[in-house]
C-alpha cells in the first residue's frame, strides 16, 4: 500500500500544507488509522470490561473495608487518633493560608485537597448509589469511609479557614506586595518548621501517651519517610553537590565517590547496609528502631541523587555570577549563599520534586525491615485468616493511594516547569 | 608593598586546615566501624576474611547454572550474579520493544491508541515497582492453574514421562522448546559467526560502491543473503548430524522436563520489570523523537525522501543522539531493580548474598561484595556509554 504515498515524491511545502489542511489523506494513512484504532479499541474494551466485572462482582472489598484503619494509620495507639486528625487539618490550614499568599501551584493543589476531602466526606451518603452500580462490596467500602468523616470534616473546615484568613492578608496587604513579604517568609518558615513539630505531634509530648515509631504504619508511615527522608536528603545531597566541586582535591574525592558509589547500587542494598552499620556508629546504648534505620538508608540513598540534581542546576549559573558577586565584594560563602543556590536550585526544583516522587514509591522497599508502611500493611492483611491470600484487591488498593499522591506530584511538578520555563524547547 | 590577610583568614590556610579536618572526621568514623566491627566479630567467634567464601552452601538455588547444596558459597555468588544478568538482559530487550511499540502508539496521532499507550505509561510509572512485582507473582502467575489443569498448546505424543507440547502453562511456570546443541554445533556456529562478518564486509562495499556511483547496491540484502548461505552451508558442513535438535516440553508428576521452564519468580519478575521499565524508555523515545524539529521532517520531504527514508536517515539518527543517555541509565535502573525479585524470592545476587550473610554473619563483607559488582557493572556501562559518546560527536562534525 505504501506505493501511493512512494512512488511519487510527495509535494513538499503549500501543496502537502493544503493537503493538511484539507485533510485529505492517502488511502494507506486511513488503512492504518481503522487497524489502529481497531486494535486499541479491542483492548480497551477487553481490558475495561474485564477490569470492571472483577472489581463489582468477583473481588472481595471487604479486605479492606474491614482494614480500613490499619491502611490509614497501621497499630497506632487508638485512643489519640485525634493527633493525626489534628496534624492533617494543621496541614489543611498552612496549605490554605500558603494559597492566597504564594500563588497558583499551592492554589491547585489547595483544590485537589478541597475535593479530595469533600469526595471523602460524599462516600458514606454515595453507598447506596455506588451499591446499586458497583456491587455491594464496592458499596460497603463507600460506607465505611463514614467511621473517618469526622476527621476529613475537621480537615476540610481547617482548609476553607485557612484560605480565608489568606486571602484576608492579602487584601490588607493590597496592591502594596512589599507588605506581603513578611507573610510569605512567615509561611515558609512555617512550611520547614511543621516537619518536626508534626513529628513531635504525632509522637506525642512528654507526660501524654507516647505512640514510639514502631507503631506507626500505613499511609501515615509512608508519608512520614517520604518527607523527612526528602527533607534531610535536600541539605545532604546540596552539600554534596558543592562539595564535588570543590578546589579542595580531598572534599571533591570523597564527594565524587560518594555520589558514583549510591547511585550505582540498588537501593535494598543501601537499606541492608545502613540497617546492619547504623548502630556500629552510634554510642553502644543507643538502639535506633527501625524506622530510624530506615530513614537513614533512604536519606544517604536519596542524597547522591538529590546531589546530582543540584549539580546541574549550579552547572547552569554562569560564571558571570561569580565575578560579580565577587566584585561586589562577597565572600565564597556569600556568593553560594545569596547568588549561586537561589538560582542553581531554582532551575532544578522539577528534578527534585522527581527525585521526591521515586523516593516517594521507594518507600515500599522499606518492607525488606520490617516496616508496616502501605505494602507492609497489605501484606499483614492478607495474611489475616478470614482473608488469606487477598493480594489482587489489597495491592490494587494501595497502588491507587500511590497513584494519586505520584500524580498530583508530578503534575505540580510540571506547573513549576511551567512557571520556571526551562522545560519549553 | 602586598597586603598580606591574617593567618587565619588565608585561603590556602584555610583549605589545608578544611582538609584535615575533613580527613580525620573520615579517617575517625572509618576506624570507629571498623573497631566496632571487629570487636563484634571477635565476640561472636567470626574470622575476618574472605575464607568463608571456599565453606559449603547447604543451600539450594533452583534457578540458573546448576547448583548443588554441597557447593561452596563462591559458587552460590557466581549463580546468584548469573541469574541478575540473565533477568537484566532479557527485561532490556522486552523492555526497549514494549517502550518502542507504546512510544510510537503515543504518537501515532490516533487518539483511541495515544490514549491507551498514556494511561498504561502513568499507571506503571507512578506505582511502586515492588507492589506491581508482588502483583505479577501473587496475584496473576501463582494463580494460573495447577500443574495437572495446566494449559497445553500444540499437543504432540505421549511419552515416556508424560505428555509432550509445544507450550505449557501453570503455576509451575511456562515451559516452551528449546534447541539442545549437538556435536557439531560449535563448529557450526563459528561459520555462522564467519558469515555474518563476511556479509557485514559486503554491506559495507555495496555501500561503499552506492556512494560513488550513486546507483542502487542493495547492501543489506546482499549482505543478509551471504550470511544465510554461509550459515546454512555450516548446517550441512558441520560433523556429527545437524548441530542442534529443538527438545519440546513434556509434563512429568512434579513439573515439566525437556524444553526451557520459565519459572513463575523468574517469568513474574521478567514481566514486571520489562512492564515498569517499558512504561519510562517509552517515555525517552517519545522525547527523544519529538526533540527532532519539524524544519528537519518537512526539510526531509522536500528532498523527496518518503516516510520510511525520512524515518531512518534523518530523525532516527538525531533522536539517537538524544535517547540514549537516558536509555542507558534506564537499562542500569532495570538491573539495578532486578534485586527486588529478592522478596518473591527468585535468587538473584542480593538474594543468594543476604542468604549467604545470614548463614554466615558476614553480612557487611558479603553485601559490599554485591555493592561493588552492581558498581562494576555501573562503570562499564558508563564507560561504553562515553565511547559511543565520543563516536556519535565525531559523526555530527
Amino acid at each position: 500500500m505504501t506505493s501511493a504515498a512512494g512512488r511519487q515524491p510527495r509535494k513538499a511545502g503549500p501543496v502537502l500544507r493544503a493537503r493538511r489542511a484539507l485533510r485529505v489523506h492517502s488511502r494507506t494513512w486511513v488503512v492504518t488509522q481503522v487497524v489502529v484504532s481497531a486494535i486499541a479499541l479491542a483492548l480497551l474494551l477487553l481490558l475495561g470490561a474485564g477490569l470492571w466485572r472483577w472489581a463489582t462482582q468477583v473481588a472481595r472489598w471487604d479486605v479492606v473495608t474491614d482494614n480500613l484503619r490499619l491502611f490509614g494509620v497501621g497499630i497506632y495507639t487508638r485512643t489519640v487518633l485525634w493527633r493525626p486528625a489534628l496534624a492533617l487539618a494543621l496541614v489543611c490550614a498552612l496549605l490554605g493560608l500558603s494559597a492566597p499568599v504564594m500563588g497558583s501551584i499551592v492554589r491547585s493543589l489547595v483544590r485537589f485537597m478541597g475535593a479530595a476531602l469533600v469526595v471523602m466526606l460524599a462516600l458514606p451518603a454515595a453507598a447506596p448509589l455506588v451499591t446499586r452500580l458497583m456491587g455491594e462490596q464496592l458499596g460497603g467500602l463507600a460506607r465505611a469511609f463514614a467511621t473517618a468523616a469526622p476527621y476529613f470534616a475537621a480537615a476540610l473546615a481547617a482548609l476553607v479557614a485557612g484560605y480565608g484568613v489568606g486571602t484576608w492578608i492579602v487584601r490588607r496587604a493590597g496592591d502594596n506586595s512589599r507588605s506581603l513579604a513578611r507573610p510569605a517568609r512567615a509561611l515558609r518558615i512555617a512550611w520547614v518548621a511543621s516537619v518536626p513539630a508534626l513529628l513531635f505531634l504525632l509522637r506525642g509530648f512528654d507526660g501524654m501517651t507516647v505512640v514510639p515509631l514502631d507503631k506507626w504504619g500505613g499511609l501515615l508511615l509512608t508519608l512520614t519517610l517520604a518527607v523527612v527522608a526528602i527533607a534531610l536528603s535536600f541539605p545532604l545531597g546540596v552539600l554534596l553537590a558543592l562539595g564535588r566541586r570543590s578546589s579542595l582535591p580531598l572534599v571533591k574525592v570523597l564527594s565524587v565517590t560518594y555520589i558514583e558509589i549510591v547511585r550505582a547500587v540498588p537501593l535494598v542494598t543501601v537499606l541492608f547496609m545502613a540497617s546492619v552499620m547504623l548502630p556500629l556508629v552510634l554510642p553502644a546504648d543507643i538502639r535506633p528502631s527501625s524506622v530510624i534505620r530506615a530513614l537513614a538508608g533512604l536519606t544517604l540513598f536519596s542524597a547522591a541523587y538529590v546531589a546530582e540534581d543540584v549539580r546541574g542546576g549550579l552547572a547552569s549559573v554562569g560564571r558571570g555570577q561569580y565575578e560579580a558577586s565577587t566584585a561586589l565584594g562577597l565572600g565564597t560563602l556569600s556568593t553560594y549563599r545569596f547568588i549561586v543556590l537561589p538560582q542553581a536550585i531554582r532551575t532544578v526544583i522539577p528534578a527534585i520534586v522527581g527525585q521526591f516522587i521515586s523516593l516517594f514509591k521507594d518507600t515500599s522497599l522499606v518492607i525488606i525491615l520490617g516496616l508496616r508502611e502501605l505494602l507492609g500493611i497489605a501484606q499483614a492483611v492478607v495474611n489475616q485468616p478470614e482473608f488469606l491470600g487477598l493480594y489482587r484487591e489489597v495491592l490494587i488498593f494501595i497502588a491507587v493511594i500511590y497513584f494519586i499522591f505520584s500524580t498530583v506530584m508530578s503534575r505540580t511538578s510540571r506547573q513549576i516547569e511551567r512557571q520556571l520555563n526551562v522545560g519549553d524547547r | 608593598m602586598t597586603v598580606r590577610p591574617a593567618v587565619l583568614r588565608d585561603e590556602r590556610v584555610i583549605a589545608v586546615v578544611a582538609q584535615i579536618v575533613v580527613a580525620v572526621v573520615v579517617v575517625a568514623v572509618l576506624v570507629g566501624v571498623v573497631v566496632h566491627v571487629r570487636d563484634e566479630m571477635q565476640a561472636t567467634g567470626l574470622v575476618p576474611g574472605l575464607g568463608f567464601l571456599e565453606r559449603t552452601a547447604g543451600f539450594g538455588i533452583a534457578e540458573g547454572p546448576a547448583f548443588d547444596p554441597t557447593d561452596t558459597y563462591r559458587r552460590a555468588f557466581h549463580v546468584g550474579l548469573v541469574n541478575t544478568l540473565r533477568v537484566s538482559i532479557a527485561g532490556m530487550v522486552l523492555a526497549t520493544i514494549l517502550g518502542l511499540f507504546t512510544a510510537l502508539a503515543r504518537l501515532s496521532g490516533n487518539p483511541l491508541a495515544s490514549g491507551l499507550a498514556g494511561a498504561y505509561i502513568d499507571v506503571f510509572r507512578n506505582t511502586p515497582l515492588l507492589v506491581q512485582l508482588i502483583f505479577w507473582y501473587r496475584g496473576v502467575v501463582l494463580q494460573l492453574p495447577q500443574l495437572r489443569d495446566g494449559i497445553v498448546l500444540l499437543h504432540r505424543q505421549a511419552t515416556a514421562e508424560g505428555i509432550s507440547a509445544a507450550i505449557f502453562l501453570s503455576k509451575r511456570g511456562l515451559a516452551v522448546p528449546w534447541p539442545e546443541a549437538n556435536a557439531g554445533f560449535r563448529t557450526w556456529l563459528l561459520i555462522s559467526a564467519g558469515g555474518a562478518v563476511a556479509g557485514l564486509l559486503v554491506v559495507r562495499w555495496r555501500n561503499r560502491v552506492q556512494e560513488r556511483t550513486g546507483s542502487p547496491s542493495h547492501g543489506v540484502a546482499l549482505g543478509f543473503l551471504v550470511w544465510l548461505a554461509l550459515t546454512g552451508a555450516g548446517w550441512l558442513v558441520a560433523p556429527g548430524g545437524a548441530p542442534f535438535d529443538v527438545i519440546f516440553p513434556s509434563q512429568a508428576r512434579f513439573g515439566y522436563v525437556g524444553g526451557y521452564t520459565l519459572s513463575p519468580e523468574f517469568a513474574a519478575l521478567l514481566i514486571g520489570l520489562t512492564a515498569y521499565t517499558g512504561a519510562f524508555i517509552a517515555e525517552v523515545i517519545r522525547s527523544g523523537i519529538q526533540s527532532v524539529t519539524r524544519g528537519q521532517r518537512e526539510a526531509a520531504q522536500a528532498l523527496g525522501l518518503h516516510e520510511t527514508q525520512t524515518m531512518r536517515l534523518v530523525i532516527l539518527p538525531q533522536a539517537l543522539r538524544v535517547i540514549v543517555p537516558p536509555l542507558t541509565s534506564q537499562y542500569l535502573n532495570l538491573t539495578k531493580n532486578s534485586s527486588l525479585g529478592f522478596y518473591i524470592g527468585f535468587p538473584d545476587l542480593f538474594n543468594v548474598t543476604n542468604t549467604i550473610g545470614n548463614q554466615t554473619g558476614q553480612f557487611v563483607v558479603v553485601t559490599a561484595m554485591a555493592m561493588s559488582v552492581y558498581l562494576a557493572i555501573s562503570l562499564v556501562t558508563s564507560l561504553l556509554m562515553n565511547i559511543y559518546n565520543r563516536h556519535i560527536r565525531l559523526v555530527e562534525r
